[in-house]
């Protein structure tokens, strides 16, 4: 079952990891997403007024991985999709005691609006589906990845979203999803093939309901081959956060930054959830 | 690899059960119901789902011995559960078995998160316990636990959320995940409680009838809402008795507009020609097509495109059968691909009732007795979304 990172793209706020690993610079104070200027991959200056974060972080890391790469599926996977315009929406139901109307913020809402989007700027007509999940949602869409490049798919666009607003970050607060206390946001993007060339590291396990020591178990892998990487000290938790930690570990096995380890283990540990990614140097 | 379906439940306007469902839509015409449940400003006919919250609960503990801890649940939960409870009833058991569990919801725990909102912007606090259900993800664990307490080895689960195609899309995950094999059944299912959110968001598109909705008629002017939860049970294991064979389930995107169909029906076209290439099925093969008629004027209009681009002049006899059970958004695909394993079980076509006018194509409006070899699915969605699904009788 082979599963091979070609392509990643972030936005998170140590900007994209696709263009600049620069660990070193970043100096946090906030795990606001650094957004880029998304003028340039998305051109309509109407259709971007229109999009919340959620939707222009995940469309600019999709069409970033995109560019010329074709794919013949499209996964998305968020916790919460567009959670500001659920909002808008919940707030135009109270605040005019269901008189008005909010279409934008209804059809936004929507949690496959970002597969959306891609599909209708990139004209493609590949099957999308959205993978929704809570914090098992990435492992959950890449083990589904998995088993489509062992089948009918050659390439696949992941992209995963998820924005923060003032109430959606108090309530997590409230339910104490976080261990550090931070809370991030963030969008990843990768290409996925069955085929390794150029390919900067494989995806050889993904798994929910399981910790690192189970996982290394079960595969055969002794922990001295293994980083254990601790990538949310980057990007905050978020529910999909590890997407990022991949997508991280994919570049930092590319440049070799990790002593000679063969493994990266991104486990991701989200209030009751927890699940685990396991990539292997190409 | 064979799949078959071995299981099948629905929960809708006609209370629990295929049968019910099947024999309400086979003899009655709709008229609209005094609301007893949602909480809404708007007087449209929706389909509600004949149970309080409280009356589920009960339900589930005293039919099904599905006791559940005192909490807080969301509507959309507690149907996740009731649907499932009712599948494990008429399916083989599925104690020592491993199972792949793939739900799919449009709205989630809305239902409940929206009085957490009202509460919370009114008085700057609301009850936290309230969106403790918000994401689709919390029915699907609780169905998780009902099947894990029956012995069950859930050994990947998983939700959907891909507008009204999403139980469809479901159930080409479910079977993806049978054939790569070590699996013993796929539920796949779906539900969508009504909710203020929901109700709301397509009042502002404009699509929702003031009447009971009549699907591809010409002077169509809307689609009805309704609630809804159903699941089907997938296996490979051929000596399983079956209620039909999945044949193939295939996705394409329309590409075009987030809430409306292509003029020329592309997305609609491909899933469906997709679909026949992957089940190996000539179109006009095809004894009946169960298709996703909302009753909005472009969908109806898209699709009688569509089934035109595919079948040519020899559209196979088709019906829509919300004007029953109403829209149910994310469960519609898996509670109408219920409905058609039934067709083909029976022999028989359900109508599309409340049809009068011709605009393109005239569906099966009076129950038919027909052979039945091949039934076509369809559901399309928000986003651009485009499913169909081929089952062939057993």
């Amino acid at each position: 079952m082979s599963c091979y990172i070609k392509k990643v793209s972030t936005v998170s706020p140590i900007g994209d990891l696709g263009e600049n690993l620069n660990l070193n610079s970043f100096a946090a104070n906030s795990f606001n997403a650094v957004e880029p200027d998304y003028k340039e991959v998305i051109v309509n200056a109407n259709l971007r007024r229109r999009m919340n974060r959620m939707l222009k972080m995940g469309t600019y890391v999709a069409m970033k991985c995109l560019v010329d790469t074709d794919v013949d599926m499209m996964l998305t996977a968020t916790s919460l999709g567009s959670i500001s315009d659920t909002e808008k929406m919940l707030d135009t139901i109270y605040t005019s005691g269901e008189t008005l109307g909010n279409p934008t913020a209804f059809i936004q809402s929507t949690f496959n609006t970002l597969a959306g989007n891609i599909a209708q700027l990139k004209s493609t007509h590949i099957p999308n589906i959205t993978f929704v999940n809570r914090g098992d949602t990435v492992a959950n869409a890449l083990r589904y990845a998995q088993v489509k490049l062992s089948g009918d798919a050659d390439n696949i666009l992941y992209v995963s979203s998820d924005e923060k607003t003032e109430l959606s970050e108090s309530v997590l607060r409230k339910f104490n999803l976080s261990a550090s206390g931070e809370y991030g946001e963030g969008s990843t993007a990768m290409i996925l093939s069955s085929e390794k060339t150029g390919a900067l590291a494989e995806i050889v396990y993904s798994k929910c309901g399981v910790d690192v020591q189970t996982a290394l178990a079960e595969l055969h892998i002794s922990t001295a081959d293994v980083e254990i990487l601790d990538y949310k000290r980057w990007c905050g938790e978020y529910a999909t956060a590890s997407a990022f930690g991949v997508a991280m570990a994919a570049r930092m096995l590319e440049f070799c930054m990790f002593d000679g380890k063969t493994h990266v283990a991104i486990e991701h540990r989200y209030g009751h959830e927890i699940s685990v990614i396991v990539l292997k140097k190409c | 690899m064979k799949i078959f379906c071995c299981a099948s439940s629905i929960v809708s306007v006609s209370g629990i059960g295929v049968g019910k469902c099947f024999d309400d839509i086979a003899n009655a015409d709709y008229s609209a119901k005094k609301l007893q449940y949602t909480d809404t400003a708007h007087e449209i006919p929706l389909r509600e789902i004949p149970f309080s919250n409280e009356e589920i609960e009960r339900m589930l503990a005293d039919n099904y011995n599905v006791v559940l801890p005192s909490r807080i649940y969301t509507r959309t939960a507690l149907l996740s559960m009731l649907t499932v409870a009712d599948l494990l009833q008429s399916a083989p058991s599925v104690s020592g078995k491993k199972v792949v569990v793939v739900n799919a919801t449009t709205a989630g725990g809305m239902d409940k998160s929206e009085i957490f909102y009202r509460d919370y912007t009114a008085n700057g606090d609301a009850d936290i316990a309230l969106v403790a259900g918000h994401e689709p993800a919390d029915s699907t664990k609780h169905v998780c636990d009902i099947l894990k307490n029956k012995g069950a080895d859930v050994v990947w689960s998983s939700t959907i959320s891909t507008a009204c195609s999403s139980s469809a899309v479901a159930v080409g995950v479910g079977m993806d995940m049978l054939k790569c094999g070590d699996v013993d059944f796929a539920i796949c299912m779906g539900v969508d409680p009504l909710c203020k959110f929901t109700i709301n968001g397509f009042n502002s598109l404009g699509i929702l009838s003031k009447d009971v909705c009549r699907p591809f008629d010409a002077d169509r002017d809307g689609l009805n809402l309704g609630e809804g939860a159903a699941s089907v049970m997938l296996t490979a294991d051929g000596n399983i008795p079956a209620l039909c064979e999945m044949l193939s389930c295939e996705t394409a995107s329309d590409a075009y507009h987030q809430t409306a169909t292509s003029p020329d029906a592309v997305g609609p076209t491909l899933a469906m020609k997709a679909a026949l290439k992957k089940a190996c099925v000539d179109a006009d093969k095809i004894s009946y097509v169960n298709a996703h008629g909302t009753a909005t004027p472009n969908n109806d209009e898209s699709e009688s495109i569509a089934m035109i681009n595919v079948f040519g002049e020899n559209v196979p006899p088709f019906s829509s059968t919300k004007f029953w059970t109403g829209h149910t958004l994310g469960a519609c695909g898996v509670l109408e691909l219920a409905l058609s394993a039934e067709m083909l079980k029976k022999q028989t076509i359900l109508p599309t009732r409340n049809f009068e006018k011709v605009e393109r194509l005239t569906p099966v409006c009076k129950m038919e007795k027909a052979e039945l070899e091949y039934i076509m699915t369809n559901s399309f969605g928000f986003g651009g979304g485009a499913t169909s699904i081929i089952i062939k009788r057993v």
